[in-house]
């Protein structure tokens, strides 16, 4: 304890100097290593790699975001056997549970990429978490594949960052003049999540489709993420005597909301977004769920490649009907899978060019393809709630 | 060697560097739960003024954002804590709580902050960096700890009242720990916002705050290092269930909250306790030099205060009126009543305890109606009717208190490890020491007041009180509790003090020590002076033995 005072002057310029070195930020960039052993023989589906492919993946599998990444988990986990067993190539998947926090979310994609070195990465499950996990992968050279980061700007991140998860106004947009057609809207009102991205980001969206249908926006509300309380918005709704309402909500919100929207007496049908496409919602909402119009990635009732299947063998591994967060995380499997088949090399580089040439892949959300810019193409599915059924519109 | 765990280590110290600014107020007893709040307002001031380019080619921005957060921080406490800290205990709480939601909401609502969605800016912070912070914090509170300063925290938590009557100035105290706290808070906001490269309003909220409070109390506030025990601890236990192969989900939360309640439960200190338990704290042991450079004590018989018609009300009660007193230097003043004659509220008058309602008074050249703190100062010293010890101190370290005035700040100093400060804490320790020897309770100078049994607590608040080298000693009851041959050397030690030039006032109800030991007594009987002069004949004052007899029978045998 007791420096004699000349060691001390030592210690306090020996401090310094480190001070100097340590406050220094290098700029060199990550690089990209390949591995031999990842890239195999064969193309496409005849594709053989010796080597496990290891695929990581973030999901908020505990706290706010959970309702989103049990699914997602449950659906990759299902893709990912299903591709074991088609065997060729030997997929290893590494599940992270970020808490719904930005500090775990970073710390899990930093351990699959530097301690895990996996291949590619699927997910985080909020687009909150993605815009700071999506630059360190981004920066250490990891292809990221998100099923549920719908939020503008997303995919600009760089060219290691892809998406096959339908941006909320896409959704939205196609659920607006669909009911226009069978429900005639003439006037609606419009409620949002002002503190969610992607809800956000969907209000803007919404605007700008309902002017080009010609339909009058007579109440525009707003809440945040965490309100469970709507009644002052709702009297405002309730007062215009609307269409329609439009609603671009996290599920959170969308279940209190749209069950004191029905209590207050609104009848008018509620649109919403990805947020309403989940079997659990419709439970949640009981009654209330009836008419509702659904803009979404996929449907239960859409009859595209393999969607039966993949809902049969979901219920019956894992007792539940599967939502649309569990079929976009399956698709990610297919479609990481589809790029490493390309080439047949799972390596970073090989994954990040080929993820970013896929067209029309027919999946169980119908076609869809990526671009080089890492966004997603496909047709969004219209749906209402009848007698506690989702019926393509 | 630390490859791929960058993220969970710089997540440890900046859990460290939160933990802090709990940390510096639970030292000085304040439940300031406002950090958030200075945080958020740290991390977005600071993306107005650091520049997004490195420094110099090569240096990290931050270097920028962590003096400008701690500005920001510390700056924002002050203003916070001017209304703020007039509140104690539970109260304070939810008064910071509410700054930080004001905080939260109004970030949220404002347009340059982009409202709920955040800020984003580039990652600048690097683990070495953030560690690095963490060692100069680690730094400041290890030379804090037996500084004067640093016992002054400790004072002000343990009991206000005493803490204030040793000099520490209580207001003072209390706001520089809340200003730390506060700059502390803001380097943490400005550095999450620099690793994480993105804050909304949202990211400090209040689980924020528990977060810290829990890190900081889990890793006890006694110790130096508390808080790198506290996130250590709460990092390691999820990475080690994990590396078990527990599975993720509500089970991991579950163990570690199981955990936690074991730990407040069984260690009440924190996880700081267990070190304590394997290596016990050491006494400083005495220097055995005699304490130097003490003014020297004024000469006997000179006027040292003076109250002209003091009197105290609450309400309609009058405890104190019209009370015209002198004390001179070098006597011992006995003050004798019945119970709720007013004795306790006088002498807590003169100290500057209570504000007196009527009538005026100077003691030791300081008016009355000022904070006990200037009394003290002044060469005032007193001890309490109920023994006001520090309980968490040892007993060198409650008397090491007592020396705060006279004694000068040694923090900075220590800091720098200047010679001089080593000095001044030397003979600091001298002095602790030798009040400590003249009481006897120099072999049990390590123990907790606790520990000791009543008369042994009555004679360290003594030591304490003389460790102040006072030229006026007030006693408030110090014999009570006290057997026969416990007093009788509490009386002979009172002498010696006199003898020394300390004047001497103290309330006492037994009445043979008051004889044997005043050279003057004040007899009060409802708030009024009814009989004062030669103990003696006081004593003896037909009035004096009425009011006895008429008040209660249990007194008059003393009579």
């Amino acid at each position: 304890m007791r420096l004699k005072t000349s060691s001390g002057v030592a210690a306090v310029i020996a401090a310094a100097a480190l001070l100097a070195t340590a406050a220094c930020v290098s700029e060199e960039p990550a690089s990209s290593s390949s591995d031999s052993a990842l890239s195999g023989t064969g193309t496409g589906a005849d594709c053989t790699i010796d080597e496990t492919v290891k695929l990581g993946a973030v999901f908020s599998l505990t706290e706010a975001a959970a309702f989103a990444g049990g699914y997602q988990q449950e659906g990759l986990k299902m893709a990912i056997d299903e591709l074991n067993a088609a065997g060729g190539i030997k997929y290893e998947l590494i599940l992270e549970d970020d808490k719904t926090s930005v500090d775990d979310s970073v710390a899990a994609f930093e351990k699959l990429i530097e301690r895990d070195k996996v291949s590619a990465i699927v997910g985080p499950t909020l687009s909150g978490m993605a815009f700071t996990t999506y630059t360190d992968a981004q920066y250490a050279g990891v292809p990221a594949l998100g099923v549920s980061t719908t939020a503008e700007g997303i995919p600009e991140i760089g060219d290691y960052i892809f998406r096959a998860s339908l941006p909320e106004e896409v959704a939205l947009a196609a659920s607006i003049p669909a009911a226009k057609e069978t429900l005639g809207l003439e006037k609606v009102a419009v409620l949002y999540d002002s503190a969610d991205e992607f809800t956000a980001s969907a209000f803007n969206t919404i605007s700008d489709v309902l002017k080009e249908q010609d339909i009058e926006i007579v109440v525009e509300e707003s809440f945040e993420t965490a309100d469970t309380e709507f009644s002052a918005q709702l009297t405002k709704v309730a007062d215009a005597d609307v269409d329609a309402v439009i609603l671009s909500a996290l599920p959170g919100a969308t279940v209190p909301l749209v069950k004191q929207a029905r209590d207050q007496g609104i009848t008018a049908p509620i649109v919403g977004g990805n947020a309403f496409n989940s079997p659990v919602l419709v439970g949640l909402l009981e009654g209330a769920s009836e008419g509702l119009i659904v803009g979404g990635a996929w449907s239960a009732a859409a009859e595209t490649t393999g969607n039966a299947e993949f809902i049969a063998n979901y219920n019956e591994l894992y007792g539940r009907a599967p939502d649309q967060f569990a079929a976009q995380a399956y698709t990610a499997g297919y479609l990481l899978d589809q790029a490493v088949r390309a080439d047949c090399d799972a390596n970073r580089e090989a994954i990040k060019d080929n993820l970013g040439q896929i067209l029309e892949y027919d999946s169980i959300l119908g076609p869809i393809s990526i671009d080089e810019g890492g966004e997603v193409t496909q047709e969004p599915f219209v749906q209402i709630i009848r007698d506690g059924e989702f019926t393509i519109l | 060697m630390l490859a791929g765990y960058d993220t969970l280590i710089t997540n440890i110290a900046l859990a460290v560097i939160l933990a802090y600014s709990f940390h510096v107020v639970l030292m000085a007893g304040q439940l300031n739960l406002g950090q958030a709040g200075f945080a958020s307002l740290a991390a977005y001031t600071s993306t107005l003024v650091v520049p997004t380019e490195p420094l110099f080619g090569s240096l990290s921005p931050v270097l920028v954002g962590i003096p400008v957060g701690a500005a920001v921080g510390g700056a924002a406490a002050f203003l916070v804590g001017l209304p703020v800290l007039r509140l104690r205990g539970v109260f304070l709480a939810i008064g910071t709580i509410a700054f930080g939601e004001m905080v939260r909401v109004f970030m949220t609502n404002a347009e340059w902050t982009r409202g709920a969605l955040g800020l984003r800016v580039d990652k600048w912070l690097t683990v070495d960096l953030a560690w690095i912070v963490v060692a100069v914090l680690g730094y400041l509170f290890w030379r804090l700890g037996p500084s004067r300063t640093g016992r002054a925290f400790a004072a002000v938590r343990e009991d206000e009242l005493a803490a204030g009557s040793m000099g520490v100035d209580v207001v003072r105290t209390r706001m520089t720990s809340f200003v730390a706290s506060g700059a502390i808070a803001g380097v943490y906001g400005v550095m999450f916002l620099y690793f994480f490269g993105r804050i909304t309003p949202a990211t400090f909220d209040f689980s924020l705050t528990l977060g810290g409070l829990v890190t900081a109390v889990l890793g006890g506030y006694l110790v130096f290092f508390g808080p790198v025990l506290g996130a250590g601890f709460l990092t390691a236990v999820p990475e080690i269930q994990n590396a078990l192969g527990v599975e993720a989900g509500w089970i991991h939360p579950l163990i570690t909250g199981l955990l936690l309640l074991a730990v407040i439960l069984f260690l009440p200190g924190g996880l700081s306790t267990l070190v304590a338990r394997l290596r016990p704290a050491r006494v400083r042991p005495d220097p055995g030099t005699e304490p130097d450079g003490l003014a020297p004590l004024p000469e006997p018989g000179t006027p040292i205060a003076e109250l002209r018609g003091l009197g105290k009300s609450y309400g309609s009660v009058q405890a104190v009126r019209s009370v015209d007193l002198e004390i001179r230097a070098g006597e011992v003043l006995g003050v004798i009543g019945p119970n709720g004659a007013g004795k306790t509220t006088l002498v807590n008058m003169i100290s500057g305890l209570e504000t007196p309602s009527a009538g005026e008074g100077e003691v030791l050249g300081v008016r009355l109606g000022a904070p006990s703190h200037r009394f003290a100062k002044a060469g005032l010293s007193r001890t309490f009717q109920h023994s006001k010890l520090f309980d968490r101190l040892s007993a060198l370290d409650n008397v090491l208190v007592g020396t705060h005035p006279v004694t000068r700040s040694t923090y900075l100093r220590r800091l720098l490890w200047l010679p001089s400060a080593r000095r001044d804490e030397r003979r600091a320790l001298a002095l602790a020491w030798a009040q400590l020897r003249r009481v006897g309770l120099a072999d049990r100078a390590h123990l907790r007041p606790g520990a000791l049994s009543y008369g042994d607590q009555r004679r360290l608040e003594i030591a304490r009180a003389l460790a102040a080298h006072p030229t006026l000693l007030v006693l408030d009851e110090p014999a009570a509790g006290m057997n026969h041959v416990e007093a009788g050397e509490l009386a002979a030690l009172i002498k010696d003090l006199a003898e020394d030039g300390i004047a001497v006032l103290f309330i006492e109800h037994n009445v043979k020590m008051v004889l044997d030991t005043c050279t003057r007594l004040v007899v009060l009987n409802f708030g009024e002076v009814i009989a004062a002069g030669e103990p003696r004949e006081v004593a003896a004052d037909p009035k004096v033995v009425e009011a006895y007899l008429g008040a209660e029978d249990e007194e008059s045998e003393h009579v």
